[in-house]
């Protein structure tokens, strides 16, 4: 995809010196934490300038690292930004360089990001998540009207996709270079699909009643969403065009906030059958709904499943709005914990790393959470009111 | 609701109305399939007038006419009634908008009244305007769960409608789940404003 190919980086292997200082004790076991998580792995950062350095660590919060000082560090960063991006890790346990790169092309910015997925994707082993785009809405005000906008994830590089001037909602990625989202351009709730390449744009779900909620399933194939044709808010899949169109529930309450699996054959939801919100999960291909409990949390709602497949983080609403997460699987299935205050949470990439929206000053803004660590950092100010964010993966 | 439930519950209520078990309170809500004129229990107080029949099993709710996918539109379906686009008048009704409690579609007994003036008001239009009735919520609920909450409150007032006589493809829903405030404050004064149905003529 273009998009993410905005970052043509010529990567040029340096013949760099190797270096090695008499390491200290170092911790190089690799903890792991209540739900599975390996612990951040203490880095050292040095030779950049200002921005680089901020954008680094920045986007090495998100992907499993802390920062030290060099003697206590288990990886060294060091590098340079004269005119390119360069940089090497040495591993302070081997004495190894195990990466050593430079970046031409594009912008600084963006040089920083491919290295700092390639250091994540050498050290953890799980993608990187720093060229990855997101989607959102963002409105003028809290409320009403608001257009669909993509942006890298850290909230740069803001690109608007909608001009509709009307509300528009819940964007979600089928594929790298195609959107769904809610728009009322036709009076009333439809679903469009709008193809970034081309700017072409077509109504999927344009029935009778309101059209809600699309979700695409990971291989951007098929969309699950909200219709009430049938005379409730109930859950529906149909193929990303609209074809083939499923009707999945049929509760008389209705259900809301679909999400994927990651293999695409289960789908979660939020469903009111039981008097009030609770999560759900459904086949793909229809079958029981069953309940995925969240012990402890009251009115689950706008589920998201880890593209590992083991969590679901979802929104709490018990007087405000927290960001939990609850293990699907395994000894720990049902036990929620709460992470931060927020809403609207959606994974990223790496299953690690949570983008979700929160409250400042009164304005929406997005944010970024390290699940493991609970850290969290703003995303870049996207003007007005920013939330609903649907991360490319 | 499908169609298959509907004779169900349509039993249920006959059977409850022969046992002499009733509560006008629920009279009101949509939520209760209602009792025929014929067979209600004796109300005490408050007198309720009686509900009209239950609609028929069939047709479905929403009548679904084909689909067909148009080239530069997509998936749009033939034969509904089109409301974009068309004059609206806003005014007519706005006395009686509607209100809902905290986190519930259901049409409370209060509120009856006014939807049954706007039943008899709009049957009495020419078959050519059609009816718009919208969800609003407050601002305590997520995004998406507050659009489908909307819809859910627009679609308990279309089943009220239709249940007074209205044609079920002259009553169409939508939600604004809680993008529509129409009152700003953070309290109960504020949010018991916001969680409301309003009623709009499509000329």
């Amino acid at each position: 995809m273009k998009l993410l190919r905005l970052v043509a980086c010529t990567l040029l292997i340096l013949s760099l010196a190797r270096f090695a200082p008499a390491a200290e004790e170092l911790d190089i076991s690799h903890e792991i934490s209540v739900d599975g998580w390996p612990k951040p792995i203490p880095v050292s950062i040095a030779g950049f300038g200002p921005e680089v350095d901020a954008t680094l660590k920045f986007d090495l919060t998100f992907m499993g690292f802390t920062f030290v000082a060099a003697d206590k560090a288990r990886y060294q960063i060091s590098g340079s930004d004269q005119g390119r991006v360069e940089g090497r890790v040495l591993d302070m346990v081997t004495k190894k360089v195990t990466l050593a790169k430079a970046f031409t092309g594009s912008t600084t910015r963006s040089q920083t990001h491919a290295l700092a997925d390639d250091i994540a994707h050498t050290l953890t082993g799980r993608p990187g998540i720093a060229q990855s785009k997101i989607a959102c809405k963002v409105q003028p005000t809290g409320y009403g009207p608001g257009e669909i906008f993509i942006a890298d994830y850290d909230g740069h590089n803001v690109q608007p996709v909608t001009s509709d001037g009307v509300i528009c909602s819940s964007p979600t990625w089928a594929g790298p270079s195609m959107l769904l989202y809610n728009s009322y351009k036709f009076e009333k709730a439809d679903i469009f699909s709008h193809n970034l390449t081309t700017g072409a744009r077509k109504a999927i779900a344009r029935f009778p009643g309101s059209n809600m909620s699309p979700s695409a399933s990971p291989d951007g194939k098929r969309v699950a969403m909200i219709l009430s044709k049938g005379g409730s808010p109930n859950l529906y899949v149909a193929d990303v065009d609209g074809a083939n169109l499923k009707q999945l529930t049929t509760t008389r309450e209705g259900e809301s906030s679909p999400c994927w699996s990651p293999d695409g054959k289960m789908i979660c939801f939020v469903s009111r059958q039981s008097g009030k919100a609770a999560l759900y999960t459904v086949p793909a291909d229809g079958g029981e709904m069953r309940r995925l409990p969240t012990a402890g949390i009251s009115n689950p709602t706008e589920p998201d499943w880890s593209p590992d497949g083991k969590f679901v983080v979802f929104t709490a609403n018990m007087g405000g709005f927290s960001i939990c997460y609850v293990p699907v699987a395994g000894p720990n299935r049902g036990q929620a914990t709460v992470l931060a205050a927020g809403e609207d949470g959606v994974w990223a990439p790496n299953s690690r790393a949570v983008i979700f929206s929160r409250t400042k000053n009164n304005q929406h803004v997005l944010s970024l959470l390290d699940v493991p660590t609970k850290q969290v950092k703003d995303c870049a100010r996207i003007s007005g009111h920013a939330s609903q964010a649907s991360w490319a993966r | 609701m499908k169609n298959s439930t509907l004779p169900a519950l349509l039993l249920t209520g006959l059977v409850l109305s022969l046992a002499g078990i009733g509560c006008t309170k629920k009279m009101d809500r949509t939520q209760v399939i209602p009792y025929t004129a014929a067979n209600a229990p004796q109300i005490k107080d408050p007198p309720t007038p009686p509900l009209p029949p239950p609609i028929p099993p069939t047709p479905p709710l929403f009548p679904e006419p084909p689909v067909i996918i148009i080239p530069d539109q997509g998936v749009v379906q033939t034969g509904a009634r089109v409301i974009e686009g068309r004059p609206q008048d806003r005014t007519l009704w706005a006395d009686k908008t509607i209100h809902f409690a905290y986190d519930s579609h259901l049409v409370k007994a209060g509120e009856g009244s006014k939807v049954e003036a706007v039943a008899t008001a709009f049957k009495a239009m020419d078959h050519a305007k059609d009816l718009l009735v919208e969800g609003h919520c407050d601002e305590r609920g997520t995004e998406e769960y507050n659009r489908a909450l909307g819809e859910r409150r627009a679609l308990a007032m279309r089943e009220y409608l239709i249940r007074l006589g209205v044609p079920s493809d002259r009553v169409h829903t939508k939600t604004f789940g809680k993008d529509q405030p129409v009152n700003l404050g953070q309290s109960e004064a504020a949010w018991s404003k916001n969680r409301r149905g309003e009623f709009i003529l499509i000329k």
